[in-house]
């Protein structure tokens, strides 16, 4: 609703066109219009990326060298003047500098046969990226650095190093989400801590149970923040949730072979650690997220055979979805459902009795989910 | 914000510098080499280059090697051919001659018959295992190797390398 009127204030003079993108930076409201940029700007960095994967042998070096320096300091001068009249334009056009930057780096790489480790391109692409986010605070730069860092820790956490230096683009992460009063952006920090933690610890990976874990610390985490943090409450639980529920789509679908292992000392660690928040989740009366933290541990124990596993994580998804769109998150909690309904789709071909029930029963709750709705709306008006 | 973009492009040049200086001042070097071609879906087709010291035992000195040590691959003058000879592996950094400076990438448990056996082999890069050709170029240049041996022409410079070419039999790539 602030976003249709702000277009109007806009229009009949009330606010002038400074004032009404301070409004709607810090509401967020051209969050969508962004994202469609930002889209189209990936697949413009994309399109560099596959370039480097064509071999472009036929061009001489030295004019190949001149193409690269200059696209990547042309992007990002633009970006710096766009700077001046629209600050969302200017982050677009870092986000495509930056991964000019990374293509770079690669194309040289190539040029000169620099091995095939690109682990270490990755951190010349942080360290490159690092000035930028702390210049800008850009919480979509900073999103950009996280997720290549993150890339860069699993190559190094493969050859047998923890990183400590990702410690301090995480670091930066709070710090931004923090100035920048960026929910999605402090999740991201939370969930890059949990994981960058678990690096330490000497854990089998046992993918269900430690990342079903952290959807749950997250969820928890949004009830105990402190009051200049609690706005951001919201955003942690919805992409806690979503997270969640990827989690249990993917351990049951495209990895259940491998990730669906027993391990009895995991598990009883993961327990342990659940053992607060379940205290936590009955404190503050918050029954539901207790009785599911509750059969989350449970089934970690329990041997299940596949498919039972798999219809049951298929409800939990669902009501991860229908507790989205109840909680007006209606583009993210579809999105959810339509997932759910593909990858089951894809998991169950074949069994086509099989899939036809499952979506029976689902297509049955909610009929009876619009009819209680229905009923409720008239009783209202009553 | 400028002084940061002024950064990247710095660090850009530093990376281009690290690739040329080696190649216009290292020492030549030329090692036998094996090939097989992969695909990088960053960087676009390479053969992928195996040499003898591209693998090492976990016993003796190199027991408790793990990812991400260093490691030299040590070569002297070899009388019968024009190639340098491979003379072994050392924790340490020669004072003289030419030496390849590496880093143990994995490490993995070796089997016989099935059961594992106490020794792990570890692998370690060198930053010269890949050489980017176009697609059919790799191709052509794979065929040829199963018949002649490739040697890899390399400039040196303080134990990192830089490949200058690839030579199988009187071709050069």
């Amino acid at each position: 609703m602030l976003k249709n009127e702000l277009g109007k204030w806009r229009n009949s003079g009330i606010v002038d066109e400074k004032s009404a993108q301070k409004i709607s930076d810090l509401y967020h409201l051209e969050e969508d219009k962004n994202i469609f940029g930002l889209i189209g700007y990936i697949f413009f960095g994309l399109a560099l990326l596959v370039l480097v994967g064509a071999n472009w042998q036929d061009i001489p070096r030295a004019l190949r060298l001149v193409l690269l320096f200059g696209l990547t300091s042309a992007v990002h001068l633009r970006a710096i003047k766009a700077r001046q009249n629209s600050v969302k334009l200017s982050d677009n056009l870092f986000f495509l500098g930056n991964l000019c930057f990374l293509a770079s780096i690669a194309l040289i790489s190539q040029m000169y046969h620099m091995g095939k480790y690109f682990g270490d391109g990755l951190m010349l692409f942080c360290v490159g990226v690092l000035p930028l986010v702390i210049a800008t605070k850009s919480p979509i730069l900073t999103a950009q650095l996280m997720f290549m860092g993150a890339i860069w820790l699993f190559m190094e956490v493969n050859l047998g190093s923890h990183l400590y230096s990702y410690a301090l683009i995480l670091g930066l992460g709070a710090w931004i989400s923090y100035r920048k009063s960026s929910s999605w952006l402090l999740f991201l920090s939370l969930f890059g801590l949990l994981i960058y933690a678990y690096n330490f610890l000497d854990f089998d990976k046992n993918f269900t149970a430690i990342y079903g874990y952290v959807a749950f610390l997250i969820f928890g985490i949004s009830y105990i923040l402190p009051s200049n943090l609690s706005h951001n409450a919201h955003t942690l639980r919805v992409w806690a949730v979503i997270f969640g529920a990827l989690v249990g789509l993917m351990a049951t679908s495209f990895f259940s072979g491998e990730y669906l292992k027993y391990n009895p000392t995991n598990d009883i660690v993961i327990s342990l650690l659940s053992l607060p928040l379940m205290g936590l989740a009955l404190l503050k009366r918050k029954f539901i997220y207790a009785l599911f933290l509750g059969l989350f541990c449970v089934l970690n124990f329990v041997l299940l055979s596949n498919l039972i596993i798999k219809i049951l994580a298929s409800f939990v998804v669902l009501a991860c979805g229908i507790w989205l769109i109840k909680l007006g998150e209606k583009n993210k909690g579809i999105a959810v459902l339509f997932l759910l309904a593909l990858v089951r789709y894809m998991d169950l071909v074949g069994d086509y009795l099989g899939a036809s029930a499952l979506f029976l029963i689902f297509g049955l709750i909610f009929i009876y989910l619009n009819k209680a709705k229905k009923s409720a709306q008239t009783r209202e008006q009553k | 914000m400028k002084k940061a973009v002024i950064f990247q492009i710095f660090l850009l040049f530093a990376l281009l510098m690290s690739a040329f200086v080696p190649l216009k001042f290292g020492e030549p070097l030329q090692i036998e080499a094996k090939i097989y071609d992969p695909r990088d879906l960053f960087r676009g087709n390479y053969v992928n280059l195996d040499f003898v010291f591209s693998n090492v035992d976990k016993k003796g000195e190199f027991k408790d090697l793990h990812g991400g040590d260093k490691i030299y691959a040590i070569f002297e003058n070899n009388a019968s051919s024009d190639t340098l000879k491979f003379t072994k592996l050392s924790l340490k950094a020669p004072k003289n001659g030419i030496y390849l400076g590496g880093k143990v990438s994995e490490c993995w448990n070796l089997y016989h018959n099935g059961e594992m056996l106490k020794n792990m082999r570890c692998k370690i890069n060198y930053g010269i295992e890949a050489y980017f050709l176009p697609k059919d170029v790799a191709t052509k240049a794979e065929l040829k190797m199963r018949e002649i041996k490739a040697k890899l022409n390399l400039r040196v410079l303080w134990g990192n390398a830089r490949i200058e070419s690839l030579q199988i039999g009187g071709e050069i790539y």
